[in-house]
């Protein structure tokens, strides 16, 4: 009995101390959701007010008419979309490859894997842009896809995930003479599913919200991406912070609308424990 | 799972397309060629960079519009971050995709023999050259604008605090004046801070002309400073206080526009592109330019922006038409009254429509000034372009850390004689 | 058969090889060549050893090295017991609303680096800030977290570990409820307390996991950019600023490409023996499994 009442009384408390740590988290974003509703004046008056008094949706007008969102929406998408799905076909082959094959350069090739993890663009960041400039990639939208294609993070996943995968499998399937080709494309890609879904969606908030390829790569605002529209209020003598903060939460609708779709695959912690590398 | 195969593939190709459309439709100008800018064709936009067009009532934007309405030509006016102009525009031209113009204050030495030569177009329109930028005998930076730096106080607060300000050029009064007065109105109201000034070089280079300093100089075969300098940097740490200026404006970069638009700050030093944007924006008190302190001689620092034009961008052609046709003296009085500019060429008489008083002030200023400001910036904006290597804003940048207290001000001098000498004198 | 196979295999990895090679081999070896030059975007002038004899002489490298260190040091413990203190809340029984909570604690994971810069700093803004108006309001002086460097360096960690927690918080969920149940119940008849649990049967379970975030962890704040760009700028003064920005803003904005290549090189060696040596643990932690 005694025990029962201490249950219940830890569950009363850890509850409280979980949503009392959950607020402050998600308090930020509350707080700048408040703001970003307050007209333009109100921001600033002194006294601050936790509430807005007269809340009003200008600002979101304002910045919808001020930056093309539109633009910057399709441009973002066109390379989060085709670079993940890139980035899926290219990791799952090189994964399987990784995991089913023994030679000695593909072990080699793993260990050069690795060590991309190590030297991120964000290391070599001029050297890249010799590269980029080299490769005639400069100001477009395929500077930002091509390079970000390859990942070692991924090619880890599915590897993990086919070395799981009994060889015997494979061998029947060779037995009933299909090649390797055939092979990958009908029996392990369908079967590794939970992977490329995951790693679907890690890729896509990756491209949504990268920032070093497209401020080294980007030049016309014809093809900026929504980080890269963002930096040119944040980065600007005097930010206007109504046009910001309602920025701000236009660029997050579609990252929330991904997990609210998503929300399944993403919380689903065992194909996230995949990533394991 | 074929079926979503299928779907993935399908996407990949709509897009795929998409992109090669979007690639193809705004391309920044590599074709060879151009559109004939007269045909009124759908053609390729020329690009113009400029930063801050947004905060300055959108001058630009309206006379390009006004450009495209009366010659086809279309042009894309590009608002870039301010500190983000010279790098993004390099970048570009590393790629061999430079804009056709744009509205700078900064160069880079790699723009070095790629700015088209202006000129003609500055003779034909008369636009003052001696403030452009002439490299061996090529006007390549005509000037766009004149800004000067100057004073804005918070009206309001001065009355209810009770105090003086000068209203005409006879009682100017001195900087120990200056700090009482604005300590006065902090302490008699409920004002937060006495004054801000820009985290900007500009703005600091005229607080240094006040007190008798000559900025940064070459003499022989290094670059040298006097002694005023240093103590008037002395004294500038000591305002930062963050009680009569607040330290977070120059070492953590917040804004000293929207802290003196909230009302809570006495006395603003800033320039003369504030004007407009105060006019049509302050609306809950009432601001006032003023003559600014001084300690030894009068000074403002002219500033504002060039105007170039990028070869090789393709469309060298039309960016020459336009330009010519911008320095025209109807549309150029257009400009300079909309944006709140000064103007640079010697026959534009500009009236502007908001606060013209606050603009005779300025006048008075540059008329009043000590000729060092004028000549040391445009000589430093030159040796941007024509060293081995581009000095940013260096002695902004050492009294950033001078405040933070990572350095002393004397060693802050020091760092940037050395930088100059090593960046101007080979 | 093998021989095809060999065949097969290459084109699977083709495509990630010539990536490879594209995107990380031509770039390390021009960042190499780069690094021994004087090179401004025009023309590169071989100058042998001189930018790294210069770099080590060069005190705002030393400060953007040491900045980098101090705040891997503190954010990445921080990351990793805030994240794992979440994960063990939302797996214990005695907790209600789990779901709730962990969408809330996901959040973060949705919003890009720059717009959490935007977020913290319009919290902590000096003036107009969320938190100093609190502080206020409850009768305490406004905190210069912008202007004084240490707590600007509080508010990035802040930042860091609240960005952070999100996606560590789900490979730990992962790892903690695949633990045996038998190990609890055995704990529980030898009478062990909530903590004696953790500490005896859940920590060390999830040992390797733990050393994936921490490696994780490591190299997302070692390459820290974008956010602290957007929070503070690397400021007050260059307080903040960490390596990946002080080479940026050195090979982009000064256009000293040989000399910010030389941090990069000096940089990647410092990935490479922490790599090394946290592989080594790794390795001794796997053993114990």
């Amino acid at each position: 009995m005694n025990s029962k009442l201490n249950d219940k009384f830890a569950t009363t408390m850890l509850t409280a101390a979980l949503f009392i740590i959950a607020l402050m988290y998600l308090f930020p974003i509350v707080w700048l959701l408040l703001s970003s509703l307050k007209p333009g004046n109100e921001l600033f008056s002194y006294p601050l007010k936790i509430f807005p008094d007269n809340p009003t949706l200008d600002g979101y007008a304002y910045s919808w008419q001020t930056m093309e969102f539109i633009k910057y929406f399709i441009n973002t998408l066109i390379v989060a979309v085709v670079t993940t799905v890139l980035t899926v076909l290219a990791s799952a082959s090189c994964g399987f490859a990784l995991a089913k094959y023994n030679y000695k350069w593909l072990n080699a090739f793993l260990i050069c894997m690795l060590a991309t993890t190590m030297l991120p663009t964000e290391v070599i960041m001029n050297p890249t842009f010799s590269v980029i400039l080299n490769l005639n990639l400069y100001d477009s939208l395929a500077g930002l896809v091509i390079p970000s294609i390859s990942t070692a993070t991924g090619i880890f996943m599915f590897r993990q995930y086919f070395m799981t995968v009994p060889n015997d499998l494979l061998e029947s399937a060779r037995i009933d003479g299909a090649n390797e080709g055939k092979i990958f494309f009908q029996l392990m890609l369908p079967i590794a599913k939970p992977v490329a879904i995951t790693l679907a969606i890690f890729s896509f908030q990756w491209r949504w919200n990268d920032y070093i390829w497209p401020l080294i790569v980007l030049s016309d605002p014809n093809k900026y991406t929504v980080q890269i529209a963002l930096r040119s209020i944040v980065g600007a003598d005097n930010i206007d912070w109504v046009l910001l903060l309602s920025s701000s939460i236009i660029s997050l609708v579609p990252m929330i609308i991904i997990f609210i779709v998503f929300q399944r695959y993403i919380m689903d912690t065992g194909a996230t424990s995949g990533i394991k590398g | 799972m074929k079926k979503l195969l299928f779907i993935l593939i399908a996407i990949l190709f709509a897009t795929l397309v998409a992109c090669s459309g979007s690639e193809s439709g705004s391309g920044s100008g590599d074709s060879a060629e151009g559109n004939d800018s007269g045909s009124g064709s759908s053609g390729e936009k020329m690009q113009f960079y400029v930063s801050g067009d947004k905060v300055e009532g959108a001058a630009l934007t309206t006379m390009a519009e006004k450009y495209t309405e009366e010659t086809g030509t279309e042009i894309e006016v590009v608002d870039v971050p301010y500190d983000d102009m010279v790098t993004k525009i390099t970048n570009m031209m590393r790629a061999e995709e430079p804009p056709a113009l744009a509205r700078i204050t900064g160069f880079n030495p790699a723009w070095q023999g790629k700015l088209m030569d202006l000129t003609d177009v500055a003779e034909a329109n008369n636009v003052r050259a001696e403030m452009g930028i002439t490299v061996e005998d090529e006007l390549v930076a005509p000037p766009l604008d004149l800004t000067a730096v100057g004073m804005f106080i918070n009206k309001d607060l001065f009355e209810e605090a009770g105090v003086e300000y000068p209203t005409s050029e006879d009682n100017i009064w001195t900087w120990e004046e200056f700090v009482n007065a604005i300590e006065t109105v902090t302490k008699n109201t409920d004002a937060q801070y006495g004054m801000v000034m820009d985290n900007s070089e500009h703005r600091l280079n005229a607080f240094l002309y006040q007190h008798g300093s000559k900025g940064f100089y070459q003499e022989g075969d290094e670059y040298t400073t006097n002694e005023e300098t240093t103590e008037a940097l002395q004294r500038f740490v000591e305002l930062n206080d963050n009680t009569i200026m607040p330290k977070a404006v120059w070492t953590a970069g917040e804004d000293a526009s929207s802290m003196f638009k909230s009302g809570r700050v006495a006395a603003y030093m800033s320039g003369s592109w504030q004007i407009s944007d105060f006019a049509t924006n302050i609306t809950d008190f009432e601001w006032q330019s003023v003559y600014m302190p001084y300690e030894e001689v009068r000074a403002t620092n002219l500033g504002g922006n060039y105007l170039v034009g990028f070869e090789g961008s393709g469309q060298e052609e039309q960016a020459k038409e336009f330009i010519d046709w911008l320095y025209q003296k109807e549309n150029y009085e257009e400009l300079a009254t909309h944006g709140g500019y000064l103007p640079v060429t010697t026959d534009a008489e500009v009236e502007y429509e908001k606060a013209p008083e606050a603009y005779e002030i300025y006048q008075d200023e540059i008329a009043a000034t000590d000729p060092i400001a004028s000549q040391q910036r445009n000589e430093l904006v030159r040796k941007q372009l024509v060293s081995q290597r581009a000095l940013g804003s260096v002695l902004a940048e050492e009294m950033i850390n001078a405040l933070n207290d990572e350095q002393a001000v004397e060693q802050a001098v020091e760092n940037v004689k050395s930088q100059m000498t090593e960046a101007y004198i080979e | 058969m093998k021989d095809t196979n060999k065949k097969w295999a290459f084109i699977f990895v083709a495509a990630n090889l010539v990536l490879f090679l594209l995107f990380f081999a031509w770039p390390a070896l021009l960042g190499v060549y780069y690094s021994l030059t004087e090179y401004n975007g025009n023309v590169a002038t071989f100058i042998g050893l001189e930018n790294y004899i210069n770099l080590f002489q060069d005190p705002s490298f030393y400060k953007a090295m040491s900045r980098t260190f101090l705040y891997t040091l503190i954010g990445v413990p921080l990351v990793y017991i805030t994240s794992l203190f979440v994960s063990v809340m939302l797996t214990s029984n005695h907790t209600k609303g789990k779901n709730i909570a962990k969408i809330i604690f996901f959040f973060p994971w949705l919003v890009s680096p720059i717009v959490v810069g935007v977020l913290w700093r319009w919290m902590f803004g000096e003036s107009f800030g969320f938190v100093n108006f609190v502080i206020q309001a409850i009768g305490g002086n406004p905190i210069p977290w912008s202007s004084n460097g240490d707590f600007a360096f509080i508010v990035v960690l802040f930042a860091t570990a609240w960005a952070g927690t999100a996606f560590n918080m789900l490979i730990f969920i992962g790892a903690i409820i695949s633990i045996p149940r038998s190990l609890y119940e055995a704990a529980d008849v030898d009478g062990g307390s909530g903590w004696q649990k953790f500490w005896h049967v859940t920590l060390p379970s999830i040992r390797s996991t733990s050393f994936l975030v921490i490696l994780l962890a490591v190299f997302n704040l070692m390459k820290e950019f974008p956010m602290v760009q957007s929070l503070t700028n690397g400021g007050p003064g260059t307080d903040t600023t960490f390596i990946v920005q002080y080479i940026y803003e050195t090979g982009f904005d000064q256009m000293r490409v040989g000399y910010a290549s030389a941090a990069s090189m000096v940089l990647f060696v410092i990935l490479l023996v922490f790599s090394l040596l946290q592989f080594r643990f790794a390795k001794g932690g796997k053993a114990n499994e």
